[in-house]
């Protein structure tokens, strides 16, 4: 259930903001777990993790964990973004649709044309002030 | 308590970039242009400032000095509110949502004369702050805005899910930015006028894949005022003024996207509202002559298209390129020129949408006109069409 971690240079210009309840979240991604919440009264998965239930208004959660296996819903190349982030070049974004069934979005590793639906891994990518979390081609 | 609303006056700046830079010496402040065109319209009909009882007003932009706009306003121009005074502000919705305040006052009898009203400025403001405020305006600043989608980034997962599920190409779809190009060449107030052929827009380097830059809305500026009233009172002053007879709103409960999958293209929103809309109105889409749809990116207008409607699914583009969606066609949208021609300064871009239609429906849109035109539909929309407002609106009888 863990994911590659992969080490990046320097420091993410925006690294994650922290809070008592996403400190799990956040915690558990830097050694390559990525675990979000799931409600005890009516199962809905959510992402981002949260506190309470936004489909039954539950305030009863539990943290599961995501194999981290996906499929890759839509994607796109920035080439006009925030001056931080195009230090490097256009970069690419994905819209991931989890094994377990939850949609997320994740900066894409992969190849800016590579098709979608194609089988995705979730990657932690660490950097020296905080880890993120990234999507690439299943290998 | 509740009336029938007219729009009895309007008056708007060109769309285009004329904010002051930062450090020149302005000819005019936001104020000045803005009270400007607030007078103007409010002349059309015969009115002043002091005949005003509510005002509802577009946030301004972020690189606008004065806080606290609306009252300020008001002082300024001398309006003594008695029905409700405000700024109204989400994202891209803002005008519709300024333009719906103001229809509200005047049907629950708040107020015989409303405004909706607003400036914004763009092209003044740094790239770095508008990519800040954008890429934090769309997503969840803690797990989505530190990987830097912007706005349209999201149009973009549109435009390649669209692709992939229809097999419908990227010069298909760019085809929307040509029409839009031929309806806007004959709108004065249109920030891009000039011929644009395919390879124009196809040769364009890439904004966010696939769609390139004559595929994404530029950085405008407008400033715009309309006056909306009671029809009883339109009708015995012999006002020329258009009547709003249906509204419809919804929110699918996204923000840009769910965490449960769901089709990012289909725009639930969209048909939702203007379905709430014809409904009150008493209309079938069929009756609809013309159309403005907040429609950011080519692909923004081709689902939209769709989602209300006028074109059947993975139809918008082919039915764009056979002129079905231009002046002649089976239903005409977005006359005016749309975000890519006419312009698209956000938080107005919907009070721009209206005033097209109020043109096409009094018959004064020269060299555009829908011959005949006596219902049309607005809709309008934030983030990747999850909430949508329509409106629409008929000539008088």
């Amino acid at each position: 259930m863990s994911l590659a971690i992969i080490d990046m240079v320097g420091l993410h210009h925006s690294p994650p903001r922290i809070n008592a309840f996403t400190r799990h979240f956040w915690q558990n991604l830097s050694i390559g777990l990525f675990e979000t919440t799931r409600c005890r009264v009516c199962r809905a998965v959510s992402f981002p993790p949260k506190a309470w239930c936004a489909k039954c208004s539950g305030r009863d959660v539990e943290w599961i964990s995501l194999s981290g296996d996906g499929l890759l819903y839509s994607l796109t190349t920035v080439h006009a973004g925030p001056p931080a982030l195009m230090r490097d070049g256009p970069y690419s974004g994905a819209i991931i649709d989890t094994a377990e069934g939850v949609r997320l979005i994740a900066p894409w590793l992969g190849p800016h044309d590579t098709a979608l639906d194609a089988k995705i891994e979730l990657v932690v990518t660490r950097y020296e002030n905080g880890s993120f979390f990234a999507a690439r081609p299943k290998s | 308590m509740t009336h029938s609303v007219a729009i009895i006056g309007a008056a708007a700046s060109p769309v285009g970039r004329w904010a002051p830079k930062e450090g020149e010496e302005a000819q005019a402040f936001e104020q000045d242009i803005l009270a400007n065109i607030a007078l103007n319209a409010l002349g059309q009909a015969g009115l002043t400032a002091r005949d005003v009882q509510s005002a509802a007003f577009t946030q301004p932009s972020p690189s606008t000095k004065q806080l606290g706009f609306a009252t300020f306003m008001a002082a300024r121009l001398g309006l003594r509110c008695t029905g409700s005074l405000g700024q109204v502000a989400e994202l891209g919705i803002t005008g519709g949502l300024a333009f719906d305040q103001a229809m509200a006052d005047v049907a629950l009898g708040r107020a015989d004369v409303a405004l909706a009203l607003g400036i914004a400025y763009q092209s003044n403001a740094t790239f770095e702050m508008v990519m800040d405020h954008s890429v934090r305006a769309v997503g969840d600043v803690d797990f989505q805005s530190p990987f830097g989608l912007t706005p349209i980034s999201w149009y973009a997962f549109d435009a390649a899910r669209y692709m992939h599920e229809t097999g419908v190409g990227r010069a298909d779809i760019a085809h929307v930015a040509i029409k839009s190009r031929a309806m806007a060449k004959s709108n004065p107030l249109a920030q891009f006028r000039k011929d644009l052929t395919l390879e124009d827009v196809l040769a364009q380097r890439m904004i966010v894949s696939p769609l390139g830059l004559f595929e994404v809305p530029s950085m405008a500026d407008g400033a715009i005022c309309l006056v909306l009233g009671r029809e009883d009172v339109a009708r015995a002053k012999g006002y020329d003024y258009v009547r709003v007879t249906g509204r419809g709103f919804c929110h699918d409960g996204n923000h840009q996207i769910g965490d449960q999958p769901h089709d990012i293209t289909a725009f639930p929103a969209a048909a939702e509202a203007s379905h709430s809309a014809l409904k009150e109105a008493s209309l079938n889409l069929a009756d609809i002559d013309a159309a403005e749809l907040y429609a950011p990116c080519t692909i923004t207008e081709v689902l939209a298209s769709e989602a209300v409607g006028f074109c059947k699914r993975g139809q918008g583009a082919a039915d764009a390129l056979a002129g079905e969606t231009s002046i002649g066609g089976r239903i005409p949208i977005n006359t005016s020129g749309g975000c890519l021609s006419r312009g698209h300064p956000p938080a107005l871009t919907a009070l721009y949408g209206v005033l097209e239609l109020r043109e096409q429906l009094l018959g004064r849109a020269a060299g555009r006109q829908v011959e005949g035109a006596k219902r049309a539909l607005h809709l309008c929309e934030l983030g990747n069409y999850n909430a949508a407002l329509a409106h629409v609106l008929e000539v008088a009888q």
